[in-house]
């Protein structure tokens, strides 16, 4: 399965100093054309810093990022975004004083303004906030702000959407909602997602990666996860 | 037609009309003029400032780099109008994307130190080279050089009307760039930057458009300022020239195309007003920005769009 | 004069301006360092200071040694004091936001600037040396008093560092510095330390102006120029560093005498600025980054 065809982005030795602490240390990691995989791990294990280096907001220390089989390492983030990686952020950043629909709309670059048009209603009918298509988007409730976050991440149509603690704050509901929100858009892109609530990572996890003073400790299925004494003790502590 | 179309030719046929009907005397026909280039010089500032978020202090460099572009040229070379106007958009052009791409290396409060330090490395320049600039005494441009296509610039009535022609020129612009997606990705930079990028955008290149698009058109304003009223001098590079912008724009509203205007008019009048009193009259400039800054951050058309009217661009 | 004992002369010159640039930009360096916000009025205090200077020695009859001691005792204290009120009255309302407080301190310049062109009018006004010994370097007599503001310029670098690294009030200030909400959560009272920086911070440039006042003349534009090169000096030397601020104010300092000295005061203040362009460009995101005293 894990054929080079099938790898949508691989790491190699990726490595993060920030001044002298090692952030993200000597990692290899791979992920697969339409997985979703949970990026678990406690406080300060590096995980947001990780995902960073793969989309370019960071650079790293030394080592490579793959992604469709070129080498991204030296490029810019505009260029990694444009070659299909999206991320939404772990505090909520959409723009307050634009409308949702002129949100998603930025989200949607060099595409004709009826194309736009079309793709934004699609995009916010898929996540429920059609109706509230021209509210100020700094007047909507936490939960609708994060469902817009993730509409923008949809909206631009990666190959590869990172998620980072989407789930954040949300009620019960809400986060049923985006679990199936997330099982409807795997089908066509490739999920990593940064994830506390463990409920949510292995309801809707293919597969799991467990990060720990930046660097992969356990990776597997939910239950090898589970039982991986290892990954135990990082969480409960020594 | 669009309300905001409506309402931007509302206010150019009002300033049509006042010229029309003869309501100005001399005196405010002339002040009007001036105002009017000045607030075009705002809009140029209000591209970067009101829609980019890039705070300059020293966008008197753009405006003396047109001033002094289009005079020298008419006053040592003997070029017409015409040839002046482009040559000093051209050169705004060059040095508002060398300052750009120097200056945008930092960003926030950086940016604005490093731009106040390159304009008064102009303002120091053109007192150093005062053989060629003619230093603190400055300039002036003959009559007989100030006519463009058989018209007399220097006529009052003529030089109204070229005023109100190149500030609406200079509000069309910006009016265009606001409406399109390259003005939306402005906003959206001057909102969240990160995000921006995060989205794909270029931020940087971006930035370093907005400068250059805000740079040449303050440089036209400062070349046609020089050209109507006849005077090009050191004191327009100084670091007052590159308050004034941010001081308009902050009163009438950063972000909207018409807010350098209603500053324009509201700070000309107040210092015409108060440099009869006292020769301390730029204690108005000091007291105003307090007064903005800790009672009204929007400005006047900012509070009007965030109140009552969302669509003003 | 030969070339030598020229170049001598040109950089002993060049020495007092260092010294008293270094006691404004470290004032610069300070209020940034603890609060974060850049004080584009900073030239008006040493302005304020140097108008005061006048004022006082103009007050006091006699000998004008004593005026000068005077001065020195009540010109730094004043301007501390009128800058404790800006901050008090503007700033902190402003919640330090960085550029809205980069305009505010802009309004707070135009303010005294065009107050002191009120009061003290437009022109230059000089202060008598507070004694008039001139030393024989051979080739040139030298004034005496110039060595005095470079010797007393070291003393009072030197009482900053004291101060900074060995009082309780020092230890305030760093750990304010690293980290204001954690200061605060210790139980240090944020708003008055960074009144008290804003106020110290005018207070030192104003040293600096009761110093070079007799030398120099007091006028009420005076401000502008040492602003900008205490921005290079702070560019230069890393913000917030007080060993790289004396360091930049004697290379900034010396150069623009010696420059100043043989070719013209204007292209020495072009040449330093493009200095700072090279700063930039080797070092791009660097700028009021290192934080350290």
């Amino acid at each position: 399965m894990d054929s080079l065809n099938n790898i949508l982005l691989y790491t190699e030795n990726l490595t993060k100093n920030f001044q002298g602490i090692k952030a993200v240390n000597d990692i290899n990691f791979k992920i697969n054309h339409n997985e979703i995989r949970a990026l678990i791990g406690p406080n300060g294990a590096g995980k947001t810093t990780f995902v960073s280096l793969l989309c370019g907001r960071i650079k790293a220390s030394k080592g490579k990022v793959f992604f469709n089989g070129v080498n991204i390492s030296h490029l810019p983030v505009y260029t990694r975004i444009s070659m299909g990686i999206g991320y939404t952020f772990q505090i909520t950043s959409i723009f307050f004083n634009l409308t949702v629909s002129e949100n998603v709309a930025l989200a949607l670059k060099n595409k004709r303004q009826e194309e736009k048009k079309s793709i934004v209603s699609e995009v916010l009918n898929k996540v429920g906030l059609i109706d509230r298509i021209n509210q100020r988007s700094g007047d909507l409730s936490y939960g609708h702000q994060r469902l817009l976050e993730l509409a923008m991440g949809i909206a631009q149509r990666p190959k590869l959407l990172i998620l980072d603690e989407p789930t954040q704050g949300l009620s019960d509901l809400e986060i049923e909602n985006f679990k199936k929100l997330i099982k409807k858009i795997s089908a066509t892109v490739t999920v990593l997602l940064i994830e506390h609530n463990m409920d949510v990572v292995m309801s809707i996890a293919d597969k799991i990666t467990v990060l720990h003073f930046g660097e992969i400790i356990a990776e597997g299925d939910k239950k090898s996860i589970q039982r991986n004494p290892v990954v135990q003790k990082a969480y409960l502590g020594d | 037609m669009r309300k905001d179309l409506i309402l931007h030719l509302s206010a150019l046929s009002v300033l049509l009309l006042l010229e029309l009907l003869g309501i100005f005397s001399d005196y405010h026909q002339g002040n009007f003029a001036r105002i009017l280039v000045l607030a075009a010089y705002g809009v140029g500032y209000n591209i970067l400032f009101g829609y980019t978020g890039l705070l300059s202090l020293g966008h008197a460099l753009f405006f003396s780099a047109g001033l002094y572009a289009s005079g020298l040229s008419v006053y040592h070379l003997d070029y017409d109008i015409g040839q002046s106007i482009i040559l000093a958009i051209g050169i705004s052009a060059f040095i508002s994307s060398l300052i750009g791409f120097l200056a945008l290396r930092t960003i926030g409060v950086s940016f604005m130190i490093v731009t106040l330090m390159f304009s008064q490395i102009a303002y120091l320049s053109i007192l150093y080279f005062g053989s060629i600039t003619r230093g603190d005494e400055g300039f002036v441009i003959q009559q007989s050089s100030r006519i463009f296509f058989s018209l007399d610039l220097s006529n009052p009535t003529i030089r109204y009307y070229s005023a109100l022609l190149i500030f609406s020129l200079c509000i069309f612009i910006n009016l265009w760039i606001a409406k399109s997606s390259f003005g939306r990705v402005l906003v959206a930079i001057r909102e969240n930057s990160d995000r921006a990028l995060m989205l794909g955008y270029n931020v940087q290149s971006y930035k370093l458009l907005s400068i250059i698009i805000s740079g040449t058109i303050s440089g036209f304003a400062g070349a046609c300022y020089g050209i109507l009223f006849g005077y090009v001098g050191a004191s327009f590079a100084t670091v007052s020239y590159s308050i004034f912008p941010l001081l308009w724009v902050l009163i009438g509203g950063a972000g909207t195309v018409l807010g350098p205007l209603v500053g324009a008019i509201f700070m000309f009048y107040l210092i015409d007003y108060a440099s009869d009193i006292t020769d301390a009259y730029m204690i108005i400039v000091g007291v105003s920005l307090l007064i903005v800054t800790l009672f009204a951050r929007r400005g006047l058309l900012g509070e009007l769009r965030y109140r009552f009217f969302k669509w003003i661009p | 004069m030969d070339l030598g004992p020229y170049l001598l002369f040109a950089s002993l010159e060049g020495l007092v301006h260092a010294a008293v640039l270094s006691l404004i930009a470290l004032g610069l360096s300070l209020v940034f360092g603890v609060m974060r916000i850049v004080n584009v009025a900073h030239g008006e205090f040493f302005m304020l200071g140097a108008i005061l200077t006048w004022w006082v020695s103009n007050f006091v009859m006699g000998n004008p040694a004593l005026g000068f001691l005077i001065a020195l005792l009540i010109v730094p204290l004043v301007v501390g004091i009128i800058a404790m009120f800006s901050d008090l009255l503007i700033l902190r309302h402003l919640k330090y936001d960085p550029e809205v407080t980069i305009i505010a301190t802009i309004g707070i310049l135009y303010i005294i600037q065009q107050f002191a062109l009120m009061t003290f009018g437009p022109d230059a006004r000089p202060v008598e040396q507070p004694f008039n010994i001139r030393l024989d370097l051979y080739w040139f007599g030298f004034s005496a008093y110039k060595f005095f503001v470079i010797f007393s310029a070291i003393i009072l670098l030197f009482c900053v560092w004291l101060v900074m690294a060995k009082t309780k009030f020092g230890l305030i200030l760093r750990a304010t510095q690293l980290d204001s909400e954690i200061a605060q959560a210790f139980g240090i009272p944020i708003s008055t330390v960074y009144s008290l920086v804003f106020g110290v911070g005018a207070a030192i440039a104003a040293v600096g102006a009761v110093l070079i006042v007799p030398i120099q003349q007091a006028h009420y534009l005076m401000g502008g120029e040492p602003l900008l090169l205490a921005f290079i000096v702070v560019i230069i030397g890393g913000l917030g560093s007080l060993k790289g601020t004396v360091v930049a104010a004697m290379l900034i300092g010396i150069s623009d005498g010696i420059i100043s000295v043989f070719f013209s005061p204007n292209l020495a203040k072009i040449l330093a600025t493009l200095l700072v362009v090279v700063v930039l460009l080797i070092r791009p995101n660097g700028l009021f980054r290192t934080i350290r005293i």
